[in-house]
This record gives C-alpha cells, sequence and structure tokens, in this order.
C-alpha cells in the first residue's frame, strides 16, 4: 500500500477531486471575480439554447467523422506496404512517426504558415499549377476541412504504429496456407489480414474518438474558433468560456458533457466489442 | 512476367512511400528552411526552398524579440522535473500492482486505466481551482484562502501533471513479466520489501524506465493548455505558450516566428531521433499510445 500512495494521492488530488469537482461547479455561477451561488441546472439549459456550444459539438463529430475514416485508412495502407521487408523501412517509419513527437502548438504553427493566404506553401503551389489561391482557414465553408487536414496529417503515424504492430502479431504459416490454397494478394488480405487485425482496428478506434474530444491547440493557433464559430470544438469552448469569459460553472457544464459522451462512448465499445482492449 | 510484375509492384509501393514521407517531412523542412532565410526571400513567387543566402541571424534576432531563451528554460525544467516524479512515483505503484496484493488493489488500478481515457479539458477547471487554493502556498492560508496558490510557478507547472496513468500501467505491464523465484529468494534472505524495489527490481526495469523517461519528457515539453491557464508572467511562460504569445504581434514576422518554432520542436526530435527504439519499444509493451 505504500508503494501506491504517493500515485494515488496525486491521482485524489489532480482527477478523482477534480471530476467531482467539475459535477458541482456545473450546477454553479463560479467566475473567480464575483460571488457564488447554486444555480441549479441552469447552466445546462443555457446549454441547450447556445448555438455556438450546438456548433461546437457538430464540429467535434464532423472532425471524428471526416478524419478518422481517412486517417485510419491511410495509416493501414501504410502499416500494410511497411510490414513487408522494404529497404528503408526505419526511415518511413520514424518520418510518419514525426508529428507525434512534436508539439501541437509548433506543428499548427506551421500549418498556419503554409496555408498563409498569400505566400504560404499551399497557395504558392496552386499558383505555379497556374489555380487561383484560396484563403483555406479564413473561409466558413472551408477553414474546418483546413483544421482537419492538419489532425489527420498530425495522428496518421501513431494509428500506423499501432496497425503495424498488429500486422507484426500475425503468424506467417497463415499466408503461407492460404497462398498453397491459391489465395491471391486480395484474398489473403480481406480474408486473414482484416479479420485478425480486428483488435489493433478497434483500438485504433476508440483510441482516435477520444482523442478528437481533445482538439484544442490546431484550433487555438490556426483560427481560434473563428471565421464566426466555424471550427470551434467542445475542447476550446471549455477553454474560452472558463479562462478567457471566466465563466467557470458554465465552462463546468461543458467539461461535464464532454465526459459524459466519454463514458458513453466507453461503455458502448465495452457492449459492442467484449475484445480486450485498453486505453491509454 | 511474374518477376516482373512483383517488381513494378515494389516500385510503386516504394513510390508511394517517398510522396507519403515527403508530404510528412516537408512541413518541417519548410519551417526550418523559412527560419533561415532572408525576409525578401520568404514573401517571393514561385517560392524558394533552399534560401540564396543562409540567413542564420534570424536565430539570435528572434531570441532578442521574445525571452524565447526564459521559455526555453522553463519548458525544461518542466519536463525534467516531471520526468524524475513520474519515473519514481510511477515505478513504485506500477510494481505495488504487479507484484504486491493489498486491498482495493483492483479498484485502484481501475482508476489508473479511467484516469487515462478522461480528456485534460473536463479536470481543467477543478484542477485549476486546486492549484490555486492549495493550503499554505503562494500566500494561502491552511483554508487555501487569501493567496494565488501554485498559480504561476514551478510547482504548478510540474506537480499537476506529474504523474501519469500511462506510466504506471506501463511498468505494471513490465513488473509482471519478471519471474517471481527472484523476489522469492530475496524475500528468504530476509530481504525488506523497500530494499527488494529499490535494489533488485529498479534496477531490472531499465527498458521500462527509459520509455517512461522518454514519453513523460515529450509530454512535458510540448505541454501547452495547462501552462497556458496557470502562468501569468512571461518569466514563467513555457516555450509553447511563448510561441503562441509571439503570434500575437499586429504582423506576423514569419522567419522569426520559424526560427521559434525550430527551436520549439528540436529538442524533443532529437530525443526522438536518438531513442527511436524505445519509442517503438513503449509502443509494443503497452500495445498502445494512441
Amino acid at each position: 500500500m505504500f508503494f501506491v500512495s504517493p500515485a494515488m494521492l496525486h491521482f485524489l488530488t489532480f482527477t478523482t477531486l477534480p471530476v467531482l469537482g467539475v459535477l458541482l461547479l456545473s450546477f454553479t455561477d463560479y467566475s473567480v471575480i464575483r460571488d457564488t451561488h447554486w444555480v441549479g441546472l441552469r447552466n445546462y439549459q443555457d446549454l441547450g439554447r447556445d448555438e455556438v456550444f450546438w456548433t461546437a459539438l457538430r464540429n467535434t463529430f464532423a472532425i471524428t467523422f471526416v478524419s478518422l475514416p481517412v486517417s485510419m485508412a491511410l495509416a493501414l495502407a501504410m502499416a500494410v506496404v511497411l510490414n513487408e521487408p522494404i529497404r528503408g523501412r526505419v526511415f518511413y517509419r520514424a518520418a510518419f512517426y514525426l508529428p507525434k513527437v512534436t508539439a501541437t502548438i509548433a506543428i499548427a504553427t506551421v500549418w498556419l504558415w503554409i496555408y498563409s493566404p498569400q505566400f504560404g506553401l499551399l497557395n504558392s503551389g496552386l499558383r505555379s499549377l497556374g489555380l487561383r489561391p484560396v484563403d483555406v482557414l479564413g473561409n466558413p465553408d472551408t477553414a474546418l476541412y483546413g483544421v482537419v487536414a492538419v489532425y489527420i496529417w498530425r495522428t496518421m503515424g501513431a494509428k500506423m504504429v499501432i496497425f503495424l504492430a498488429g500486422l507484426q502479431a500475425i503468424p506467417i504459416h497463415l499466408y503461407e496456407a492460404a497462398r498453397i490454397d491459391g489465395a491471391g494478394r486480395w484474398h489473403q488480405f480481406t480474408r486473414i489480414t482484416l479479420p485478425l487485425l480486428a483488435p489493433a482496428t478497434f483500438f485504433v478506434l476508440v483510441t482516435g474518438m477520444l482523442d478528437v474530444f481533445k482538439v484544442f491547440e490546431e484550433v487555438y493557433v490556426m483560427t481560434n474558433g473563428g471565421p464566426v464559430h466555424a471550427t470551434t470544438t467542445i475542447a476550446h469552448q471549455v477553454y474560452l468560456q472558463g479562462f478567457q469569459y471566466f465563466r467557470m460553472g458554465y465552462a463546468g457544464a461543458q467539461a461535464v458533457i464532454m465526459f459524459g459522451a466519454v463514458v458513453v462512448l466507453t461503455a458502448l465499445n465495452r457492449l459492442l466489442f467484449r475484445e480486450k482492449v485498453d486505453y491509454a | 512476367m511474374r518477376r516482373w510484375l512483383g517488381h513494378g509492384r515494389a516500385t510503386v509501393g516504394h513510390a508511394l512511400l517517398l510522396a507519403g514521407a515527403f508530404i510528412m517531412l516537408a512541413p518541417f523542412l519548410w519551417m526550418a528552411l523559412t527560419a533561415l532565410k532572408t525576409e525578401r526571400e520568404i514573401y517571393t513567387f514561385p517560392p524558394v526552398w533552399i534560401p540564396t543566402v543562409w540567413d542564420w541571424a534570424n536565430f539570435p534576432e528572434a531570441l532578442a524579440k521574445a525571452p524565447f531563451g526564459r521559455y526555453f528554460y522553463n519548458s525544461l525544467v518542466m519536463a525534467v522535473a516531471q520526468t524524475g516524479i513520474n519515473v519514481v512515483f510511477a515505478a513504485m505503484a506500477g510494481y505495488a500492482f504487479a507484484r504486491l496484493r493489498f486491498r482495493g488493489r483492483d479498484f485502484l488500478f481501475w482508476l489508473v486505466l479511467a484516469k487515462m481515457a478522461v480528456p485534460v479539458q473536463v479536470t481543467l477547471i477543478p484542477s485549476f481551482l486546486v492549484v490555486k487554493h492549495f493550503p499554505l502556498l503562494g500566500g494561502n492560508n491552511l483554508l487555501g484562502q487569501g493567496g494565488t496558490g501554485m498559480l504561476n510557478s514551478y510547482p504548478g507547472l510540474i506537480v499537476p501533471g506529474a504523474v501519469t496513468g500511462f506510466a504506471i500501467f506501463l511498468f505494471r505491464q513490465f513488473f509482471s513479466t519478471l519471474p517471481r523465484d527472484l523476489e522469492d529468494a530475496a524475500r528468504i534472505d530476509g530481504c525488506s520489501e523497500w530494499h527488494l524495489f529499490w535494489r533488485i527490481m529498479l534496477p531490472l526495469a531499465g527498458p521500462a524506465l527509459a520509455v517512461v523517461a522518454i514519453f513523460t519528457f515529450q509530454d512535458g515539453w510540448n505541454a501547452f493548455l495547462w501552462p497556458l491557464v496557470i502562468t501569468r508572467s512571461e518569466a514563467m511562460r513555457t516555450i509553447q505558450v511563448g510561441l503562441t504569445v509571439f503570434q500575437e504581434d499586429v504582423t506576423i514576422q514569419w522567419d522569426y516566428l520559424m526560427a521559434g518554432t525550430t527551436l520549439a520542436t528540436l529538442p524533443v526530435m532529437a530525443v526522438f531521433i536518438l531513442f527511436q527504439r524505445y519509442f517503438i519499444r513503449g509502443i509494443s509493451m503497452s500495445g498502445l499510445k494512441g
């Protein structure tokens, strides 16, 4: 017991207590500056009428539905290719994983420069091809895609490494047996690789869904949620309400909704896939 | 014919990989090269990849524009301190979860797993309040009133993120793989539990220690949201927060900003390139890390 107490004391102070605290907080109008009152469910009622919060929810789900299929498909394709004894494997693996180790703030800053309407790399490229320059992040119709593209680029490599670990756990003799039976490569992929990769796929899917709730830094640096809330996310709203407008009770209610979504997602996953999946 | 086809497939595969690697690396190259260009070459069309004049002066000039040196130092303090704390406390906890029996073990371990799934934004505001009202620090009284607690201080930067569920989980996985005979032999020799852990178990945990140290350093260095909300003064800002403050200037000077961004990415990239095998090992050891 002595061995776990420092770590558990830390968890108690900075995780358990805050999770309970945020629940309490969400029933108050706590704001640092003014006196605090118990307001019951008012924050939640206000949330229901808050157009910006609904937009943030929609954006968060849009990021999930667009980014996950694309990044998982790309990651799987790259993993399958890199699972072959190809020259320069170590280099490619490192190159794809590099954004995962780099600070998201730095990444978002670089992409802000790439997207820059006048002399950014993207528009210089478009102009070289004789196309019209685009202000991806300045246009409410395209800004979210600009954010999603960076998110896919940033998270693909980590997904690829998990797929790669999954691929390496598949016994070679299965493929040998399939080849003897005359199965082609596509057949081998759909009948052996995909089914046996299912645990890795579920893991990538679930951690990927949980990760989207945290999308904040790209938004903070590249668009600050704009133009006209086109790119704001739940995580961004929690920060904005809590630390820009100091409506901490209200931000607390948003955090509780976020927590609820995470719990539901985790429980749903447990129910649907009884596979042994660990979260991190 | 068959061989030719196989060859063709390998070539297509290679071409795809090269294209992929270019897309992954180009932004980093563009960052570093922008940091080394003169202002004139940054704003030209068509764009120049390789600077004709290597403007190394951008780095000292950027350092003069904003206290990047100070930011750098603060990030280093935060990352190193968190690494030290995590390595010791998470190893102790992971060892206990793997090897010792005590009441509430399963429940506490479930708590460790749950912590990993909770997004930081959920606990952000209450954690801020815990830090602000921490008793007897920063002018606070016993009830945590009257002062600023650990806000805008090194303890405030370091402590809340210093022990991670991931590290405990990883250490537990590692310690469960060690043979039982080892500790039985030590116990028969009259070795205390404390001694057993420090002198026998921990020295064997080298690979796990390395993985946890590397991941914790990386997380500390890259941290943004927490340092953003608890630092007030320029002197306490970390490099990632400093980078965003630098962008709030009316006109962004891309050469200086990219110089700062390059500095902000270099330490972790160096760690990654030097210890790449530990990153891969960390992922296979835990079977995860999304």
